[in-house]
């Protein structure tokens, strides 16, 4: 059931390591609603973004709002690209971030073990399960939480076609319930897969907000134009 | 006359190169990974090459694992941290000689918000022993390196078993120290883990030294191999090895070896 969202509202916000800026005077409105991919070479700033979202890193100025109340770090999960994966069973991986296992939370897990293609796999234990089902388990402890917000660091950058036609069935199914969900790659055709609106980001700073198919269609910057064709794979200064 | 001078000069650069003792020797080292991560190897070695004319050929595993690969005679040299574990290599016959060569300190890392809370202890056991009574989530590297090693003796300095916590909050992963840091850092958890790593670690986040356990150092030794259960072992170019790190001139090069302005390893 798709239900409206408030914005998120970032405002001004900065994060900055020895005086260097990975993210600077960072002002957003995004959509409190749908998937954001958040493109942009390496070293550009998107995992700092995310990061700042998880609430992992502290900004060192401005602030988060989601409508006119302070972002709430509580609402959002993520998942990078290397998976968190403890020595137990696909299960237990899935139901310890949660306080206290209440049953419908079990068959909550067992539906998304089923969804992400890992049936039959409860009780095997994580750490013999493939790169790809590993990333799909980090999908389903992420999910069980039931966050408002998803965020994903490249979850799918070196993984097989196969988890990832999973991870992205069930980010969109997930999106058109009401999931708010931020999403890095750098893979193209993908953020045109999921994207309903980008964000490019260079050099620590946000240079395009917009919706996937504009963007996709004409970027207004010459360096956005210039990474959708593949030029720019790194961090480049224009200094 | 001159063409036949020339070509001679033109030579020399060859011969001197290709006669560069630096190219000719190698032995294989089974290292702890902390060493190798903190890039002190990429410190020692060009200085052991010019000195000995001895490369290393470093291979970084957990310190269970490389004791397993000299037990399989697949190293010249073992430089590890975890004293018992060495001590029963010795007992096997395959190790030689162990040689105690530097130390650095044993840090508990955990969230920024509680950090403050394990400061105030005065040994890494009461640290434990609060993270035990506050079921504070405690990230293990459970693979049996010389980390996870020091984790378990401290659980039982503290009166504590492992096997009996929940596993709610004692969360096991089984791989490298890396990997560990970035699982405690993700699940806002405290771990154990060494200055060295630390300090070289780039992905800190929010993430802060709890407590630094400067009453039980860690310490790091070199161990040679007895070439009388492993025939075909480098054993004089690793004793070269061991006798330069121990001598004045070694210690040197380890106490000048520093992470962004921190010295990280004291010379024993």
């Amino acid at each position: 059931m798709f239900k409206e969202n408030p914005s998120i509202n970032i405002r001004d916000i900065s994060y900055s390591i020895d005086g260097k800026y990975l993210l600077n005077k960072t002002r957003l409105k995004i959509s409190g609603n749908g998937i954001t991919v958040v493109l942009g070479a390496n070293g550009a700033g998107k995992t700092i973004f995310l990061k700042l979202l998880s609430g992992l890193l502290k900004a060192g100025n401005g602030e988060i709002k989601t409508g006119s109340k302070d972002f709430s770090f509580r609402n959002s999960a993520m998942v990078s690209q290397e998976p968190i994966i403890l020595r137990r069973s696909v299960m237990s991986n899935i139901l310890f971030v949660l306080n206290k296992v209440q049953p419908h939370q079990k068959i909550m897990a067992s539906e998304l073990i089923d969804t992400l293609g890992l049936s039959g796999k409860n009780n095997q234990s994580a750490l013999t399960l493939s790169a790809g089902e590993k990333q799909r388990l980090s999908l389903a402890r992420a999910l069980i939480t039931q966050p408002r917000i998803l965020l994903l660091d490249e979850p799918t950058a070196n993984i097989e076609p196969t988890s990832t036609i999973y991870i992205e069935k069930v980010l969109a199914k997930k999106s058109s319930s009401g999931t708010k969900i931020f999403f890095v790659t750098h893979d193209i055709n993908q953020a045109k897969r999921l994207a309903n609106d980008i964000i490019y980001v260079e050099n620590g700073k946000v240079l395009e907000y917009t919706n996937s198919s504009v963007f996709f269609k004409k970027p207004i910057t010459v360096n956005a134009q210039k990474y959708i064709s593949g030029i720019i794979s790194d961090a480049q200064t224009n200094n | 006359m001159l063409k036949r001078i020339i070509k001679i000069l033109a030579l020399i650069p060859i011969i001197v190169f290709c006669s560069s003792p630096a190219f000719s020797k190698s032995i294989l080292v089974q290292s702890s990974t902390s060493l190798k991560n903190s890039g002190f190897y990429n410190h020692i070695i060009p200085e052991i090459q010019e000195k000995l004319g001895i490369n290393l050929r470093v291979v970084a595993v957990g310190t269970g694992q490389a004791v397993k690969n000299a037990l399989n005679c697949d190293g010249d040299l073992l430089i590890t941290h975890a004293k018992e574990a060495e001590l029963d290599f010795l007992k096997t016959g395959f190790g030689l000689k162990r040689s105690e060569l530097m130390y650095s300190h044993w840090l508990i890392i955990g969230p920024e918000n509680t950090v403050n809370s394990l400061a105030i202890k005065n040994d890494i056991s009461d640290a434990f022993l609060l993270i035990f009574k506050k079921k504070y989530k405690f990230v293990s590297r459970g693979d049996n390196s010389g980390t996870h090693m020091k984790e378990l003796k401290v659980w039982k300095e503290a009166g504590l078993k492992p096997e009996t916590f929940s596993s709610n909050w004692y969360l096991e992963v089984g791989t490298g120290q890396g990997a560990t840091l970035n699982s405690s850092i993700q699940l806002e958890a405290f771990t154990l883990t060494d200055s060295a790593t630390w300090f070289s670690f780039k992905n800190k986040n929010n993430a802060q030294v709890a407590y630094t356990d400067k009453r039980n150092v860690n310490i790091y030794s070199v161990t040679t191999i007895n070439p009388s259960k492993c025939p075909n072992i480098k054993q004089k170019e690793a004793m070269q090895v061991v006798d330069f790190l121990t001598s004045e001139k070694g210690k040197i090069l380890i106490s000048n070896f520093s992470i962004k302005g921190e010295r990280v390893f004291f010379p024993l």
